[in-house]
């Protein structure tokens, strides 16, 4: 692709011109934070899912994940995408979309901290602590995604790493500090698309080079049979897909940069056609891990010659068998999944700063329009922050980013689900349970990656699986709580007052 | 069938359909996704 590089360059910054001017559209006429963060919750169901599955896909999904099934074969396929996000994506919408867009309206709400606390008598420890939770890890999993724009800068584009990392967060900054969430919603739509498109084209192309999907597992099952298993001895183990599953499907729910998005959409209703049109999209995105194995058949047939570490499968499909101005347009796609995500992010870490931190935890009172300011300058210092942070990130920044994923899973996903679903549900048991899941996921990965000690399952998957204990049993061991909240918002019939102060004031 | 062994085939071209019909399943299902009496205004 390095000679054809200009119509790839033409396309990249196409691409940069088209979301900063979505952002600096979406931007006018907000007022508050309530505008700024959850959109004024006016956005509709098309953008709603197209911005989950968006937020969903990260940079991982097209250089990540198509080298792992590259290596081991459909085994991170079948544990990530058909049990993990597509299950994840279901009960996420049928467990947490009407809860948390009521309770938004019905109390202001704007972040995940926010939810926790108003299920729990508005408890401020809980808010903190899962704010510090959402702080740490939002930071890190931002820089991660820094360095792989970074990365794919300097190995398809040619240019140098730190450019990279200097034009992708400039890029986010331009169209997210003016825009907020309305901003990043609008561009996951349009990012979507385009990830759309390139997965589909790349998978279409790359089906026709192997002569069909039986030509392709015929070749793959001539020297490699065990690849075309889900699992078993040569490829991943059973138990690794299961980890799959408990950190994709069930750590689906505690993702504060998705779930966030439930509070974002126009009325309830929305949320049925929004769920369909969420999987729908996620199909076309997960295209990309067939790479994996149409390259294992190339390099079977003789085609390519064997890679030389498996991170190099989406970079080898795109320079050798892509034309450019398609490969530009997959090159965008895989920018626009970090970006997106990226963007997310950074909102996230916002929100817990302004509203949970300072506003609730603080108790800085600001009126909508400082709310707001609030909320644009901590969005460009964050951005700049990881900017510089990037440039040579620590090795326990890119350990903690790294697990992210998992300590979101871990230190939300029982709040998210116990808080509302389970009238037993105590304070001290989520507090509980967001200070085990979030340490021991860290912990137990640096151990991991020190080497010091090594737990063959998923760190995440099994600081997922204690935090739900924990919340199960220090909940029986403390005294029921008042769940008047609760029955107000479960009870169908009930006319409530809202109280839809500028900004949310929990009652 | 196409190629691949029974087991993968289960995963990726039964299960993973199967789970887009029970969401349009779900989705169809009207108790779970009415209107709030809060949302009246919106």
């Amino acid at each position: 692709m390095k000679e054809v590089s200009l119509t790839v360059w033409a396309v990249i910054v196409g691409y940069f011109i088209i979301v900063i001017a979505i952002g600096l559209l979406a931007g006018r006429g907000q007022k508050n934070m309530t505008d700024y963060y959850v959109s004024g919750r006016s956005m509709t169901s098309l953008l709603v899912a197209l911005s989950v599955t968006a937020t969903t896909t990260s940079g991982f999904t097209f250089v990540g994940l198509p080298g792992l099934t590259y290596s081991t074969g459909y085994g991170p396929f079948i544990g990530i995408v058909v049990l993990g996000g597509v299950p994840g994506i279901i009960l996420s919408f049928y467990f947490l979309a009407k809860p948390m867009r009521r309770l938004s309206e019905e109390y202001g709400l704007l972040t995940v901290p926010d939810f926790a606390a108003a299920l729990h008598g508005n408890s401020q420890t809980l808010r903190l602590f899962s704010a510090i939770a959402i702080i740490i890890a939002t930071l890190c999993y931002l820089i991660v995604q820094w360095v792989s724009v970074g990365v794919l800068f300097q190995s398809l584009l040619g240019s140098t790493y730190i450019i990279g990392v200097i034009v992708g967060t400039l890029v986010v900054a331009a169209y997210l500090v003016f825009g907020g969430q309305t901003s990043n919603i609008y561009n996951d739509t349009f990012q979507m698309i385009i990830m759309g498109v390139g997965g589909f084209a790349a998978i279409v192309i790359g089906i026709k080079l192997v002569g069909g999907l039986t030509a392709m597992h015929n070749t793959i099952a001539s020297v490699k049979p065990m690849m075309l298993q889900p699992w078993g001895p040569g490829v991943l183990p059973w138990w690794q897909i299961l980890s799959f599953f408990i950190l994709y499907c069930i750590g689906f729910l505690g993702q504060p940069q998705i779930t966030t998005r439930f509070y974002t959409i126009n009325k309830v209703t929305s949320f049925r056609s929004a769920m369909l049109m969420a999987l729908l999209a996620y199909v076309f995105t997960s295209l990309m891990y067939f790479i994996g194995p149409i390259l294992k058949a190339l390099e079977i047939q003789g085609k390519i010659a064997p890679l030389a570490t498996p991170d190099l499968a989406t970079p080898t499909f795109l320079s050798n068998f892509v034309p450019p101005i398609l490969g530009g347009i997959i090159l965008a796609a895989a920018l626009a999944a970090i970006m997106s995500t990226a963007a997310a992010l950074i909102l996230n870490v916002s929100a817990a700063i302004v509203r949970d931190v300072l506003q609730q935890g603080m108790k800085v009172n600001f009126t909508g329009q400082q709310g707001l300011r609030y909320g644009r300058v901590f969005v460009a210092v964050m951005i700049l922050l990881s900017m510089f942070l990037s440039f040579n990130p620590p090795s326990i920044i890119a350990w903690i980013g790294n697990t992210a994923w998992g300590m979101f899973a871990a230190a939300l996903t029982p709040i998210m689900i116990f808080s509302w679903w389970w009238r037993r549900a105590t304070k001290y048991g989520a507090i509980a349970s967001v200070a085990v899941g979030s340490v021991l996921s860290v912990v137990l990965y640096i151990l991991k990656i020190t080497k010091v000690y090594t737990m063959k399952f998923d760190t995440g998957a099994f600081a997922l699986i204690c935090a739900l204990v924990v919340y199960v049993v220090v909940s029986y061991l403390t005294p029921a709580e008042d769940k008047t909240v609760l029955d107000k918002l479960w009870g169908k019939k009930v006319k409530l007052e809202t109280d839809l102060k500028v900004g949310g004031v929990l009652k | 069938m196409l190629g691949l062994p029974g087991l993968s085939f289960f995963f990726i071209f039964i299960l993973w359909p199967l789970l887009h019909v029970i969401a349009i399943v779900l989705a169809l299902k009207e108790d779970l996704w009415e209107e709030a009496a809060t949302d009246e205004r919106s």
